[in-house]
C-alpha cells in the first residue's frame, strides 16, 4: 500500500465501518499497527468502537490484496474470503471474515475486515507437551476438514478435479504455468523437479476434500494447548487429502520426531477414514516444495521489476524458499541414484 | 579501492544493528530492520563472491553440454530426444566482465533446461549417465546459489 494510505488509514476504518454498520454511530478507531506476521500479505491490527450495537468484533483485522508473493490466478485475496466465508458455517475455527471491499476508493486496492481472534502461533518454542496437545487436536480439524461436503459449500468455484489422477495433474499444470510466467532467468533445478513430478503424478487418490494447502504450525493459532483459528486459506483447492499431510509431515517432523509424527499419522487415519498413502505423501512432498519456490518466484519478479521493490519482497523470494528448494533437489537426485 | 564495498556494506550493517534496532519498537519495524540486514549480508556475499561463482557455474554447464554432445552422438534414444537442441558449449572469456557472465549464463542455462524438458522418462544407461550428471549439476547450483543466500547476517 502506498504510504499516503497506510497514514490515513484509521480514517479509512472509520469511514469503511460507518457505512458497513449503518444502525451505530460514532463509529472510533483505535490501536492501528501493522502485523509483524504472515509473508504473504500486508495486515493490519485494530480496534474498534462504536455506540449501539451490531454483531461485529471490536477486535479486528484489515487484511490488504497487496501481495509478496502471490498472483491472483493462483491465490486472490476474494478466493480466500470466499473459502472463509463458507467455512464460517461449519466445526472449522476460523476468524469471521465480515466484508470483502473491492472498490478502490477507500483504499487502492482490494481487503478484507476479519475478526482479530486472540492467540498465539510460535509454536516452535513451546513445551513437547503442549506441540502435542495442539497438533492432536490440529489432526482432528484435519479429518473434519476432509470430510467437508465443498461441493454443497459451494466452493466448486476452486476448481473440482474429476477423478484421483486429475488432482494432481490440475495443481502440478497450475503451478507450472506459474513458474514460466515468473521465472527472469532459466532454473533447470525447477525443470527437472517438473520432470520428476510428471513421472510420479499419484493416480489413487480415497477421496476428492477440500484442502488448505499451507497447514499446521504457523497457519493456526492457539490457545491453552487448544487450536482456536485456522488462518492463511489463499492456497485452498480441492483436491488430494494427502497433500495436507505432506505439508503437514515435512513442516511438523523436524520439530517433534518420527515416533510422534508417525503417531499423528496414524491418528489421522483413524479419524479420516481414510488409508494413508505414502506414494501420494511423496509426491506432495515433492509438489508442495515446488509449489513453495514457484510462489516465491512471483517475489523476485515483483522486486527485480520494480512492481514492489521492499525488503520484505526480496527476503520473501529468495532466502525463504531455500529449505523448499534443496529438499526437492535432493529427492529427485536421490531417486536418479 | 580502499575501503572495500564489503567494508563498506559491514559499517552500514553496523549502524544498522548497534544505532536504529536499538531505537525501534514497533515488531513490524524491527522485522523490516532483520530483512534489511539479511539483504545487507547478502550484498556483500554478492560483491566479494559472485563473480567467481559465475565463472564456475558456467564452466559446469559447459561439461554439461560437451557431454550431453558426446552423449547424443552415440546414443540413437539421446539423438532422437534432442534432436535440435544447440549443444555448442562456446567458449570462456579470459577476463569476461559481470554482464556477459550472466547473459553466458542465462544461454547456458536455457540449453539445459531444454535438455531437461526433452530428457525421454525411461532412460536406457547411457541416457541414465547424463541425467546423473545433470542432476550433479543442479546440486552444485543449487550449492553456488546457497553461499550468496544461505547467509546469517553477523
Amino acid at each position: 500500500m502506498e504510504p499516503e494510505t497506510i497514514e490515513r488509514l484509521p480514517e479509512i476504518l472509520r469511514a469503511y465501518l460507518s457505512e458497513r454498520m449503518p444502525e451505530v454511530r460514532n463509529v472510533s478507531i483505535h490501536n492501528v499497527s501493522r502485523s509483524p506476521g504472515g509473508n504473504s500479505r500486508s495486515m493490519w491490527f485494530f480496534d474498534a468502537d462504536w455506540e449501539g450495537e451490531a454483531p461485529v468484533s471490536r477486535q479486528l483485522m484489515f487484511r490488504a490484496n497487496e501481495s509478496t508473493c502471490f498472483r491472483d490466478e493462483e491465490a486472490s485475496l476474494e478466493k480466500e474470503y470466499r473459502i472463509f466465508r463458507a467455512l464460517q458455517e461449519t466445526p472449522m475455527p476460523v476468524p469471521t471474515n465480515y466484508w470483502y471491499e473491492r472498490d478502490p476508493a477507500w483504499a487502492g486496492e482490494d481487503f478484507v475486515i476479519r475478526e482479530r481472534v486472540e492467540g498465539d502461533t510460535n509454536f516452535r518454542d513451546l513445551s513437547a507437551e503442549s506441540q502435542r496437545s495442539i497438533l492432536d487436536h490440529f489432526v482432528e480439524l484435519l479429518a473434519i476438514q476432509h470430510g467437508l461436503d465443498w461441493e454443497a459449500m459451494g466452493l466448486g468455484f476452486l476448481g473440482a478435479p474429476q477423478d484421483g489422477p486429475e488432482c494432481a495433474r490440475m495443481v502440478i499444470e497450475r503451478w507450472e504455468r506459474a513458474t514460466k510466467r515468473e521465472l527472469l532467468e532459466p532454473q533447470p533445478v525447477m525443470t527437472a523437479t517438473m520432470a520428476w513430478l510428471k513421472r510420479n503424478l499419484p493416480t489413487e487418490v480415497d477421496r476428492i476434500v477440500l484442502g488448505q494447502g499451507q497447514v499446521g504450525p504457523g497457519q493456526i493459532l492457539f490457545r491453552d494447548d487448544r487450536v482456536v483459528a485456522s488462518l492463511d486459506w489463499e492456497s485452498g483447492f480441492i483436491g488430494d487429502p494427502m497433500s495436507d499431510l505432506a505439508y503437514l509431515d515435512f513442516m511438523v517432523r523436524p520439530m517433534i520426531g518420527d515416533d510422534a509424527m508417525e503417531g499423528l499419522i496414524t491418528r489421522y487415519g483413524e479419524l479420516s477414514g481414510l488409508p494413508i498413502r505414502r506414494d501420494n505423501m511423496r509426491f506432495y512432498t515433492v509438489f508442495q516444495s515446488y509449489w513453495a519456490v514457484s510462489a516465491c518466484l512471483a517475489a523476485v519478479n515483483r522486486f527485480a521489476t520494480g512492481e514492489m521493490r521492499k525488503t520484505q519482497t526480496l527476503v520473501l523470494g529468495m532466502a525463504a524458499p531455500r529449505s523448499f528448494l534443496r529438499r526437492m533437489e535432493r529427492i529427485v537426485r536421490e531417486d536418479a541414484a | 579501492m580502499r575501503p572495500t564495498p564489503a567494508e563498506i556494506v559491514e559499517g552500514l550493517e553496523y549502524n544498522l544493528r548497534a544505532d536504529l534496532m536499538p531505537e525501534l519498537e514497533s515488531p513490524w519495524a524491527k522485522r523490516i530492520a532483520g530483512n534489511m540486514l539479511w539483504a545487507l549480508e547478502h550484498l556483500k556475499q554478492r560483491l566479494t563472491e559472485e563473480h567467481a561463482l559465475a565463472v564456475e557455474e558456467n564452466a559446469d554447464l559447459r561439461a554439461v553440454l560437451v557431454s550431453a554432445s558426446s552423449a547424443r552422438g552415440g546414443n540413437a534414444q539421446l539423438a532422437d530426444a534432442l534432436e535440435g537442441i544447440d549443444l555448442a558449449p562456446g567458449e570462456a572469456r579470459e577476463w569476461p566482465a559481470p554482464e556477459e557472465l550472466t547473459d553466458e549464463n542465462a544461454r547456458l542455462r536455457t540449453v539445459v533446461d531444454a535438455i531437461v524438458e526433452a530428457f525421454p522418462a525411461d532412460r536406457d544407461a547411457a541416457a541414465e549417465e547424463l541425467w546423473r550428471e545433470i542432476l550433479g549439476y543442479i546440486a552444485r547450483q543449487t550449492d553456488r546459489d546457497g553461499t550468496l543466500i544461505e547467509v546469517t547476517p553477523g
